[in-house]
Order: C-alpha cells, then structure tokens, then sequence
C-alpha cells in the first residue's frame, strides 16, 4: 500500500517534468515518512552520500567521463575517422561505414552513447552531406553509432548496472565487448544494404592516394594504443577499471599536449573540466536519489514481494526473463539508460536472478546485464524521445527529426537479430569473461 | 488633479521602477558573481580529479614495472573523488543539468511549465539544505568517531569542508533559481 502510493508520486512527478533525482528524493521521503521512519533517514542521511560517492568502484565513473572528454578534444575521435574513412571511403557507402566505425572506435575510449554520438556527429556528419550521403541516413547512422558507445567498454550504464547487482565489473566490460563488435559489423552490413540499394544516396568517394593512406593509418595509431592500453589491461587483469581509466587519460593528455592541438588552459581545459563536471554530477544525483529510493523499497519489502510475486506466478523462466526485457524496451521509450538502469534492477535483478537458465549466476549475470543494455539502448534511437536522434538532428540543421527515426528502422531490425543471437546463443557473451586469468 | 500631485505620482512611479531595477541589477551581480565562483569551484573539483588520474596512472605504472605502488592510493582516489563530485554539483545545477521526461508536458502552457521547473528546484532546494545539516552533523560524528582510513590513516572528515561548501553554493543557486534569476549562459 504505501509503496504504491510512493510509487505512484514518482510517476505523477516524472510525468509532470520534475528531474529523475528530485523525483526519486521526494518519494523516497514521502515513502519514509509514510513508514513512520523520518528519523531512521535523517541518521542515514548523516554520511550515506558521503559513503556512496566515496566507493571506490564508483570513481570509475568521472575518471572514464573525464578520459572521453579529453579524447573527444585531442583529436583522437577524428584521427579514428578520418583512418576508417581512407580505408573505407572508395566502397559505396564507405564514409557511412567509416562513421560506424569511428563510433566504434571512440566507443572504446568514452562510455556514453551521448558523447559518442554528439562527438563523432560534430566530425562525421559534415562529411557525409558533403559528399552527397542522404541526409536522413547519414544521421541515422551517426545516431546509431552512437549506441556503440554504451556497448563497447567502458560503459558507465554498465559499471552501475555492476554495482547495484554487485558484478565483477571488469568481467562485464569484456562480456559487452563482443556484442558491441557484433553491432558493430551488423551495422555496416545494413549500410552495404541501402548502399547496394540505392547507390546514388549512398556514393562511392575517390580513393586516396598511398601516402595518404599511410599517413592516416600512423595518426590512428595514439588512439588504437590508448584503446589496446584500457581493455587489454582490463582483460589481462592488469589494472582495476578506475587504473585503466587512469592510464587511459594519462595517455590522451599526453597526445593532446604532443599532438600540439592543445591550445591552452584556457579553452580546452576549462571545457574539459566543465564538460566533464556536468556530466558527473548528473550521473551522481541520480545514483543519490537512487540509493535513497531503494533503501525505501527495501525497507518496505517491495524486492522480496516481486520475487515472490515471480515465483508464485509459476510462470516459465524464458517468460519472465522476456517480460522484464519488454519493461526495459518499454521504458526505453520514456526515460534515458541510467534512470532505467537505477530504477528496475534493485527490484529485477533479486527476483530474476534465482531462477537459474542452465548457467551459473555470475555468467547470467554477464548475460542479462548485455542484454539489458542492448534493450535500454534501443529507446535512443526510438520516438517519441530518441536522444541520440535528437542529438544529431540538432547538429544537422535541418534533416527532420521524423527523416531520422525512419531511416534507423533498418539497424532497429539488426538490433533485434542481435538479441535474438544473444538469447539463443549466450556463449558469444560469456566466452571471452570466461577466458580470462582472473 | 493638480500638476504637483501628477508630478508626484510620476516620480513616485520612477522611484520605484528605479527601486526595482536597482534590486534586480542586485541580484545580477550577485547571480554572476555566484556563477563565477561555482565555475571556478568546478574547475578545482576538475583538477582534483585529474590529480587522481595521474596518481593512479603512476601506481599503476610503478606496480606493473617496477613492484612498487603508491600506498594507499586507493584510499586518496576515493577520497578525492567524492570531493570533486561534490564540487561539481553547484555547477551542473547552474546549468540545469538534469533528466527528466518532458514528452507529457510538451504541450502545455509557458505557466505550467514553469511551476513544474520551479517545483523541481524546490524539492532540490530543500534536499540540499536537509543534506547540509545532517552532514555537518555527520562529519562531526565521523571526526569524534576518529574514523580513518585503513592504510594511510588519514582521517576522512578531511573530505567535509568541501562537500559542505559545495552543498551550500548549492542552495545558494537552487534558491537564486527559484527566484527566478536563470544566469546568462554565454560561456559554457
């Protein structure tokens, strides 16, 4: 009864355009007010953010937003590229397969599907129209490449996902890896689709010369060392993720300052610092307000309810695992990745993860989280809100909003394919975690 | 009415107006000055988290080659991330760096909308006065408490004074907000 009513103002207030966090904070103490225990919060209250802003697993968070940050700025994400597009660009439909990729390849270095899709955007997009790529499509391409960013490690929606489950962080990072290639390559086969399809949209560039080949293929290389220097130490078990993020934007600022693009404290490290301030913080308060709405919950026995509600619904363990999957792709549709991922996995995960699908618990742990990933993802590129979308639509000036969302339908269709091939086949997720030493 | 009681009225009205403007030039100047040392708190908060990084990369580095780590560096990452998130906090706020779902209240009037916003503020406004006094009181109990950490011994109300200045600069927006004043946002 009163969780439904904590509830309740929790949507009313969402609804009615309040913040997720102010959200999240004013049913929370409605709710311990409603239990009689305002006081009991007030002492909780006492050094509970401190605690939570303090765990080490949670540093990972600003550190990778600050490493994305300066690559974004240090020409990392442009040199990524500009190599896939002289590798690609003579094919038809090869600037849009270079985007995809560079999308893949900043992925590596930044955690947001946000930031890679405004990143890569701001580089790619002025490309594509300039070389007469549909206007609709290059978008659509940029906004789904962006997707990639979440995907392919580092992944902040990820880290949270592995803290409020209490995952092994480093091993989620390289189950996602494989699923993020694999979208990667189904993406690009959708450009070579609509390239063979309608090759006027989609049109050959003039190969470049040899030189200037090689020397796109050397200004490539700082990115692909700082990205081999991140996941291979985290796959190797060489450093924690907060050490690979570290070594990560050590490694950026030094390119920045060598590559000479840094042009002073004054422009590029207050935009560093202010980017990656607001970023943070955003990320914080929600996880704040978060922790202050479970503790709700708990204290309410709302967890243990919906597992037993689960258990005594005596549906087939493939069915609640697939109506928890519509809830996510659901509220997709509402509101971003984090909120969704800090709302319902307190309550999904205890009740789904007893239910055992001939696995372990730590590898359908690696299992779910990918695959909730991929289903939190797809609402940034489906109406009515589809961030990434509109993200690049403001770019563009000028390509509809409503052009955009309909050229994504194809690479919708290959999302779907790739959750199909991870539900059926879970080996390509857990494989790699498998594999590694520690 | 007489000249003298028109020309009364007028200046009574001038005074005013002249009152109010001079009120809300007030608030201007005090709302960019806030902004400005909310920046440059940021930026500090920035820093510290780029000495974080640099430090870890150097333990890292020391114990892959050469088996020797910084001590500890665990504990000052720790330490000075929750430090810098603080210090960010008055920043995005100033920004209005927040989620929310805004497909329901597309439609409805500039009124609405802005009660809704204001509304917002306010349940942050008093969260953050809320969190300021209890953890005043909390870094007091974590001092008497002696509570240090494990390696280095180095007390963590040290982290406090930060944070609570953070929450403050906080309230300190959140309220010039709710009053209205949104800060020119020409430099980003």
């Amino acid at each position: 009864m009163t969780t439904g009513i904590v509830l309740l103002t929790l949507l009313a207030l969402l609804v009615f355009r309040i913040p997720v966090a102010a959200a999240m904070i004013a049913s929370a103490t409605l709710g311990f007010f409603l239990l009689d225990s305002l006081p009991q919060f007030l002492v909780y209250l006492k050094t509970s953010a401190f605690w939570q802003f303090s765990s080490y697993d949670l540093s990972v968070v600003p550190l990778f937003i600050l490493m994305g940050q300066c690559a974004a700025r240090s020409g990392l994400s442009s040199s990524l590229f500009r190599a896939a597009r002289v590798m690609l660009g003579h094919r038809h439909g090869g600037v849009a397969m270079a985007s995809i990729v560079g999308c893949a390849g900043f992925a590596a270095m930044c955690g947001s599907s946000l930031a890679t899709a405004s990143t890569m955007g701001r580089i790619a997009l002025p490309e594509l129209l300039e070389n007469n790529y549909d206007g609709g499509f290059s978008a659509a391409t940029l906004a789904i490449g962006g997707t990639l960013g979440i995907l392919i490690p580092p992944s902040l929606v990820l880290v949270i996902f592995a803290i409020i489950t209490e995952a092994n962080i480093a091993k989620l990072f390289i189950a996602a890896l494989v699923p993020g290639i694999i979208a990667m390559l189904l993406y690009i086969f959708v450009v070579w689709l609509y390239a063979r399809r309608y090759p006027l949209k989609a049109p050959r560039v003039a190969a470049l010369s040899f030189r200037e080949r090689r020397a796109a293929a050397l200004r490539v290389f700082p990115a692909l060392l700082t990205i081999f220097v991140v996941i291979g130490g985290l796959y190797l078990g060489l450093s924690t993720p907060t050490e690979a993020a570290a070594l990560g934007t050590l490694l950026v600022c030094i390119h920045f300052v060598v590559s000479r693009r840094f042009t002073g404290i004054s422009s590029d490290v207050v935009a560093i610092f202010s980017d990656t301030a607001r970023a943070s913080a955003m990320i914080f308060l929600i996880l704040l307000a978060a922790d202050l709405l479970s503790s709700f919950l708990s204290l309410a026995g709302f967890p243990q309810a919906i597992t037993r509600l689960v258990i005594d619904s005596e549906l087939t363990p493939y069915s609640i695992l697939l109506l928890s999957m519509l809830l996510l792709l659901v509220l997709g549709c509402f509101l971003d990745s984090l909120s969704i991922i800090v709302l319902t996995m307190p309550l999904l995960w205890p009740a789904l993860s007893g239910l055992g699908f001939g696995m372990d618990s730590e590898s359908f742990q690696l299992w779910f989280g990918v695959l909730s990933l991929i289903l939190v993802e797809m609402g940034l590129i489906t109406p009515p809100v589809g961030l990434n979308c509109l993200i690049i639509h403001r770019l563009s000036d000028g390509i509809a909003l409503r052009r955009i969302f309909s050229a994504t339908l194809p690479f919708l269709g290959m999302d779907v394919v790739r959750i199909a091939m991870l539900l059926l086949f879970p080996q390509i997720v857990l494989f790699l975690p498998r594999l590694m030493s520690h | 009415m007489s000249l003298t009681s028109v020309t009364h009225a007028l200046r009574r009205g001038k005074d005013r107006r002249s009152r109010i403007e001079v009120r809300v030039n007030c608030y201007s100047k005090l709302l960019s000055l806030l902004s400005r040392v909310v920046e440059i708190w940021a930026r500090l908060g920035g820093f510290l988290l780029l000495l974080v990084s640099a430090m870890t990369a150097v333990s890292v580095i020391g114990r892959t080659f050469f088996a020797s780590p910084i001590l500890g560096d665990f504990e000052i990452t720790e330490l000075f991330c929750a430090m810098a998130i603080f210090m960010f906090l008055p920043f995005a706020q100033l920004h209005d760096e927040h989620t929310y779902i805004d497909i329901f209240t597309q439609r409805s009037g500039v009124f609405f909308k802005n009660a809704c916003r204001k509304l917002g503020e306010f349940i942050f406004l008093v969260g953050a006065l809320v969190l300021l006094w209890r953890m005043s009181l909390g870094a007091l109990d974590l001092r008497r408490a002696s509570e240090v950490t494990m390696i280095l011994g180095l007390p963590r109300y040290f982290a406090f004074p930060p944070i609570l200045i953070s929450l403050l600069l906080l309230s300190l927006v959140l309220v010039l907000q709710i009053m209205g004043l949104s800060p020119k946002m020409t430099k980003r």
